[in-house]
């Protein structure tokens, strides 16, 4: 009989042994990986942020990994082979494609159970870009808008007054008088006129976040509202579109070279030295500027509108999502949380490169918690404020829907010859909606 | 009997030195490529399950997508001209830097150094030389009184800048030629010199019969990697974008597009299947024609 | 000195300052304060050069580690290459065994598949062998055969070997593998320099193969580690270039060492006529 209780207690013991780990998760360490394409200045700031969040969760541990080139291919093809990271930066144009495919884990759920930060705490349009079909694929931590940078001494030299930091004057900032400024801003080389010495105003031509506030300022659209047609080839949008190619082709006011500009830069060096007066552009360039350049001169207004009070701007960004099959999604949307809550976001938003996405960061009563004058300029928390109320979703959809990326790469290669003057804006919009109208409804 | 037994051990080690090439493409390339065609033949977005499809993947290729026949009549085109520029160029270079004098290897170093910068800084460079405003190439030509042109911005010249960017990182083949050229014996030309052969005739005579392998060589391997062209795109022109109106919208741009841009791996494995015949048909080919023209010393 | 070599030496050196630009630029962008990188119009020369911006680069990241992970693939690579394709070269370009050009085809097709569609299958492969975050996808297959390139550049030049050495060898009884290793290899010098010095510096930069299988940072290799300068809005031009300087002088001083066996390989005397 007694060998009987022997096994029965060793079984028992076993028994508890294997059980132990589930029983007492408290006490294990989880380790989660954590992957950005933030390389340079950032990948310091990102393992702090890092190392904040491990003191506050002993038992979370975060493995962060870097990939600044390449990084869509390699997260791709480790997603493809189910070994992809727990928690990883996304580009807002991939949410819609990979989380209705089932890659990305819905965090509504999540938000919705969690008590200090919620959706609601966000930039409203973000909300609506990352839901789609009632689910939430991630969250921006970071918010850009397009608006103009511009060099203080170069308007002082010229005898002109700076731009407008109030919102009402801007609203009624004409593009024809954009134009006129920009005009007294170009500086031709006296004995050779092919040569400007100083530029009235440039961007990087043809970048669709750059000329839709101008297309909607004008009353156009880049589709219709059920996103089943394109529109840019209506007279309201591509008149736009021609009165900015003729900047830089026939008043040659703004410059035509933009090959450095994709390297992102170029543009920003002419506005350092102060061949450039205005550069349109996203407020990311604040850290080239004041930091890479060490340049301050610079402050930032309004982009100009075609008819008066219709102020616009857009609002490229991208977030972080927890992929759908984490072994630790509590963990995984811990972490998350951290990155997008307030002391998250100062990591980035105190070096300039970014502005926040949390709403409480984006009172101007919160600026003196991130805006600092060693890198930000006068009016630049004015402006901001101010213009993040006009900010505006590129598709009618919110999210970029799955054939977002085919039809974007058919727009930059079909309006292309309006830049460099080979065809009229008419034209080439034509030859642009017959091909995107095929996608929208599908061939 | 002896022979045969030579016969034999020959062909014992003939097979022995192949194996472990063999054993390679069993194990290495044999499951990719197999597995590979068979998405050529499905829709698969990478992270659902492939859907079968049939040829649709070829029907959508050759009949309903214009970029497919575009991106293909741009590769051609930088084949066509680009192959036999790299393969002149390198072989000139490997010429000039044969020549016996002090400090060869200096030279030959600085030669082949375009080729061993990191790809980034060779691009980055690129773009300052071919910038529109400021760029040394168009400071240069207006010296002549040319015109400025926008190399990266105006379709025209985007694929000439590429080809001169080519030209220039010629290195590689150059190297190639030049261990060819050592091989070249002394003594034929000595022996032409005596029968009272000028320069050219000794270069005609001897030097491309001599060197007719290795030209064999390059001109396979770059009509392999310039239908294959990507790099150079993809740096010069930010992804897959390919450049302005789709210039430099290459082949394999185009593949890269759909598989990492669009999530359409089975097409761009359909794509990419379509490219293998192409390239394997142009090697077989060029083998038929020029293959019994090159000139083995050894095998005569 | 005659005329013509004077001339020779004047084209040299006109092409070799147009090759020598892209050395000067790393160098002189190396030297420059990050504000000074991109001015209009390039000033060639840093003034005064910023010596400490190799000091900030190189200590930025461990790149003295990512330099030793990188020999050390590299170096099992080229062992692995130089090994299996020279002798699958010599097998096709001097033996005679039944399917010879069947598989000489097979193994040049290889390379005329485009790479990115099978990424994944081969990334599968690695994972479920467990050898992903390791060395082994970068170095072991370069033991299976070396790539095709390398096989068909020496069949090229096995090729020119004049038979007599072969076979005179053959009648002395010598086999196969002595045949290959005491006088096909003397003679070839040049092309096992030629690949070893492309083997060498495509797995030295070699960019995809580490990013796709490493993962811990202190495996990473040196092209990965170049990476790491470019920064999501703005790119550390200057310590890119000062990094970049360091990478390319291993390769440079490679080159410069491999061309002393850059000499004529086959001496024919006594063996014509």
């Amino acid at each position: 009989m007694w060998h009987r209780k022997l096994l029965l207690v060793t079984l028992c013991m076993l028994l508890v042994i294997s059980l132990l780990p589930v029983i007492s998760p408290a006490q294990e360490q989880v380790t989660i990986t954590y992957r950005t394409w933030e390389g340079g200045e950032m990948m310091k700031i990102n393992q702090s942020q890092v190392d904040a969040f491990m003191r506050k969760h002993p038992n979370i541990k975060v493995i962060l990994s870097t990939v600044p080139e390449n990084y869509d291919e390699k997260l791709q093809i480790e997603t493809a082979s189910g070994n992809a990271p727990d928690v990883f930066q996304l580009s807002a144009e991939n949410i819609a494609s990979w989380g209705s495919r089932g890659v990305l884990l819905d965090l509504k759920p999540y938000f919705d159970a969690s008590s200090d930060l919620k959706l609601s705490s966000f930039y409203e349009p973000l909300q609506r870009q990352y839901t789609v079909n009632g689910k939430t694929y991630g969250m921006s931590n970071a918010v850009e808008i397009s608006l103009i940078f511009y060099n203080k001494k170069l308007f002082e030299k010229a005898g002109l007054p700076y731009p407008a930091a109030d919102p009402a004057k801007a609203k009624n900032w004409l593009w024809d008088q954009y134009v006129d400024v920009a005009k007294k801003l170009t500086v031709v080389d006296p004995n050779n006129p092919s040569n400007i010495l100083q530029w009235g105003t440039t961007t990087t031509r043809g970048w669709v976040f750059y000329f839709m506030p101008l297309v909607w300022s004008n009353g156009g659209q880049l589709f219709s509202k059920d996103y089943k047609e394109f529109l840019l080839n209506r007279p309201e949008a591509y008149e736009v579109l021609q009165k900015d190619a003729d900047l830089a082709q026939k008043l040659r006011i703004a410059s035509k070279s933009e090959d450095l500009q994709k390297l992102g830069m170029g543009n920003v060096d002419l506005l350092a030295q102060g061949k450039l007066a205005m550069l349109i552009t996203g407020t990311w360039d604040v850290f080239s500027l004041s930091v890479d350049r060490k340049f301050h001169d610079w402050d930032v207004t309004y982009l100009p509108v075609f008819k008066p009070g219709k102020l616009y701007t857009t609002i490229p960004q991208s977030g972080y999502s927890i992929y759908s099959k984490t072994k630790h999604p509590k963990e995984a949307f811990e972490f998350l949380k951290f990155l997008l809550s307030e002391e998250g976001q100062l990591y980035r938003a105190k070096v300039g490169n970014v502005l926040p996405s949390i709403k409480s960061l984006l009172t101007p009563a919160a600026q003196k918690k991130w805006i600092s004058p060693a890198i930000h300029s006068p009016n630049f928390g004015r402006v901001v404020f101010n213009y993040m109320r006009y900010g505006m979703l590129l598709t009618p959809t919110n999210y970029f829907p799955d054939n977002w990326l085919k039809i974007s790469d058919v727009l930059d290669a079909e309006l292309g010859p309006i830049w460099s003057g080979k065809k009229t804006a008419k034209e080439a919009t034509e030859s642009a909606a017959a091909k995107i109208n095929a996608i929208l409804q599908g061939k | 009997m002896r022979k045969s037994g030579l016969l034999r051990q020959e062909m014992m080690w003939g097979y022995i030195f192949v194996l472990p090439a063999i054993l390679g493409v069993i194990v290495w390339t044999a499951w990719p490529m197999i597995y590979s065609a068979w998405l050529a033949f499905h829709k698969w977005d990478l992270f659902t399950n492939p859907v079968p499809v049939g040829f649709g993947n070829f029907k959508e290729a050759f009949f309903e997508d214009p970029l497919f026949w575009h991106s293909l009549k741009v590769t051609a085109y930088y084949t066509i001209v680009g192959v036999p520029l790299q393969l002149i160029a390198g072989f000139l270079l490997a010429l000039l830097l044969n020549t016996k004098i002090k400090g060869i290897t200096i030279f030959r170093t600085v030669y082949y150094l375009p080729s061993i910068v990191p790809a980034v800084a060779n691009s980055v460079l690129w773009m300052w030389l071919l910038n529109y405003e400021y760029g040394i190439i168009n400071t240069f030509l207006g010296l002549f009184g040319v015109n400025k042109i926008d190399w990266l911005g105006d379709p025209k010249f985007v694929l000439p800048a590429l080809w001169m960017m080519g030209v220039w990182g010629a290195g590689g083949s150059m190297i190639i030629y030049l261990a060819g050229l050592q091989g070249v014996p002394k003594e034929f030309y000595e022996a032409a010199e005596i029968d009272g052969a000028g320069s050219w005739s000794k270069f005609l005579y001897i030097t491309i019969p001599m060197m007719s392998p290795v030209i064999f060589f390059n001109l396979i391997m770059g009509l392999i990697g310039s239908f294959q062209v990507f790099t150079v795109s993809y740096v010069m022109f930010q992804g897959g974008s390919g450049g302005p109106e789709n210039a430099a919208l290459f082949y394999v741009v185009k593949l890269w597009n759909h598989a990492f841009r669009y999530l359409e791996m089975g097409y761009a494995s359909a794509l990419a299947w379509i490219l293998f015949i192409i390239i394997l048909s142009l090697t077989l080919l060029v083998f038929k024609v020029l293959g019994p023209q090159v000139y083995y010393e050894g095998i005569k | 000195m005659n005329i013509s070599k004077i001339l020779i030496i004047f084209i040299l050196c006109i092409i070799g300052f147009v090759m020598f630009i892209p050395f000067l630029w790393l160098v002189s962008s190396s030297l420059k304060p990050m504000e000074d990188i991109w001015v209009f119009p390039p000033k060639w020369i840093p003034n005064p050069p910023r010596w400490d911006n190799y000091y900030n680069a190189l200590t930025y990241l461990p790149f003295g580690r990512y330099i030793l992970n990188t020999l050390f693939v590299t170096f099992m690579v080229l062992v692995g290459v130089l090994l299996t394709s020279s002798i699958a070269g010599y097998a096709f370009a001097r033996l005679r065994f039944p399917g010879k050009d069947f598989i000489f085809y097979v193994l040049l097709s290889t390379m005329m598949l485009p790479y990115i569609v099978t990424l994944i299958p081969i990334y599968i492969m690695f994972k479920n062998l467990g050898w992903l975050d390791t060395y082994k996808p970068l170095i072991i297959p370069a033991y299976f055969g070396g790539g095709a390139f390398n096989i068909f550049l020496f069949r090229q030049f096995f090729m020119g070997i004049p038979q007599e050495l072969v076979d005179s060898a053959r009648i002395d009884g010598a086999s196969e593998p002595s045949i290959f290793f005491r006088i096909i290899i003397p003679l070839s010098m040049p092309v096992v320099v030629t690949i070893a010095i492309f083997t060498f510096l495509g797995t030295w930069n070699d960019f995809m193969g580490p990013l796709l299988y490493l993962q811990s940072p202190q495996k990473l290799t040196v092209a990965v580690g170049l990476s790491y300068f470019r920064g999501m809005y703005s790119t550390q031009w200057n310590y890119l270039m000062a990094a970049s300087t360091v990478m390319i002088i291993p390769p440079i001083i490679l080159f410069l060492l491999a061309q002393r066996y850059f000499v004529r390989g086959i001496v024919l005397t006594g063996l014509k006529g």
